[in-house]
């Protein structure tokens, strides 16, 4: 709990001087967050180069905005609410410019490559490293399953450990919204991954 | 607690989200629930098992290109700003005299410029601009070191790099030149002679 309130104390402190125009305090941040933005981005929308370059953005805006930040809410909630609006601003763009011929393809999409070079660097053995690859995979491919709502809803909460409270401020919405979201995906989820579910 | 809790309280219960005394209450209340019990503990291996497969934080491809494209675009930005600070309109000011001093200065300031411009350029060389440019060089391979260098003069740019590692010989480079066939040899050949045979005669 030390350790986390500590990160939060950095981050306003780099918060605080980036807002003076100390560009190498907003590099801190940047460091500090983008893997968590990229994660977020990449598991919404499943393709690496656009989750690459979406990510900038939100550090683009949120640079843009930094000014009118307040301590309030914890940074990184700050700049998943900003990322929440730069995948819906991109996917709404992509909808347009496709004519309607998409809807939830662009989130869809389960090109999920195991071997690629973002892989989280976690050593295992042989046997365990295939086994998490695999069950990567079935729930990569069970999240591409759900509506963006709910697989966002997910994500904030389960990978990303947000709280209620946090994901209804990311995601614009309700406390009770957020609860019915989070109940019907999980509930989706469950019955993808039966047998991961039965086999624990 | 004896009443049954409602939904919200049991969501933020189920997902470990209540601390102090609500979490106290809700836990003499589920002492009587095996079933609640049993559904928390599912609860927690579900997202045990996400935090497991799913890693929050995944280091974007390239990290520091990624700092440096951030870097650039708040640049962007910030000239895109000024630029916008410089086109909007000036307020009236309430000294009179600023409405002929600042229209005159600006046209004495334009015609010294155009002079001095007139004088400093050599005649027949063109004109040639040169856009302001930050370049950032960018070097995937570690302990490769770029740099830049641009020439108005020879209207080129060279990119330096110190510490790649050396091609080998074995590397086959036929397929990215350009050959000539030997038709095309001939004829130049042939155009070669003519001229040679021409000079002569």
């Amino acid at each position: 709990m030390d350790s986390l309130s500590n990160e939060h104390e950095e981050d306003f402190r780099l918060v605080a001087l980036a807002q003076k125009g100390d560009m190498r305090a907003y590099d801190g941040l940047v460091i500090r967050h983008r893997g968590k933005i990229f994660a977020m981005i990449r598991n919404m929308i499943k393709n690496d180069a656009d989750a690459w370059d979406l990510s900038q953005d939100v550090f683009i805006k949120a640079w843009q905005a930094l000014p009118r930040f307040e301590a309030r809410a914890r940074f990184s909630t700050w700049l998943f609410r900003i990322a929440h609006n730069v995948v819906y601003d991109w996917v709404r763009k992509r909808k347009i410019e496709s004519a309607g011929e998409l809807n939830d393809e662009i989130f869809d999409r389960d090109r999920i490559d195991a071997s690629a070079r973002t892989a989280p660097a976690i050593i295992d053995s042989p046997d365990d490293a295939l086994s998490h690859t695999e069950l990567r995979i079935k729930i990569e491919t069970a999240l591409a399953k759900l509506s963006p709502e709910h697989r966002e809803a997910v994500i904030l909460k389960d990978v990303q450990g947000l709280s209620y409270k946090e994901i209804a401020e990311v995601m614009d919405s309700t406390l009770g919204t957020v609860m019915s979201r989070l109940f019907y995906a999980r509930q989706k989820l469950q019955t993808l991954l039966k047998d991961e579910y039965d086999s624990r | 607690m004896n009443t049954i809790p409602d939904d919200t309280r049991l969501a933020l219960w189920l997902d470990d989200e209540l601390t102090g005394s609500e979490l106290a209450e809700m836990d003499a209340w589920a002492a009587t629930q095996p079933g609640q019990l049993q559904a928390r503990e599912e609860f927690r291996s579900y997202r045990r098992m996400m935090a497991e497969n799913i890693p929050a934080s995944e280091e974007p491809p390239y990290p520091d290109f990624f700092l440096s494209r951030v870097n650039q675009g708040i640049r962007d930005l910030d000239s895109s700003a000024r630029e916008l600070a410089a086109t909007a309109p000036v307020r009236k000011s309430a000294f009179f005299w600023k409405s002929w001093f600042i229209p005159t200065a600006a046209c004495a300031g334009m015609i010294f410029a155009f002079e001095i411009g007139r004088q400093s350029r050599p005649a027949n060389q063109p004109l040639t601009v040169v856009p302001p440019l930050t370049p950032v060089v960018y070097t995937p391979e570690e302990g490769v070191d770029a740099k830049w260098f641009a020439s108005k003069q020879a209207d080129a740019t060279v990119i330096v790099l110190k510490g790649v590692a050396a091609i080998p010989d074995s590397t086959d480079f036929f397929e990215t030149v350009y050959v000539p066939t030997s038709s095309e040899a001939d004829r130049t050949a042939t155009h070669e002679k003519t001229k040679i045979n021409a000079t002569k005669q």
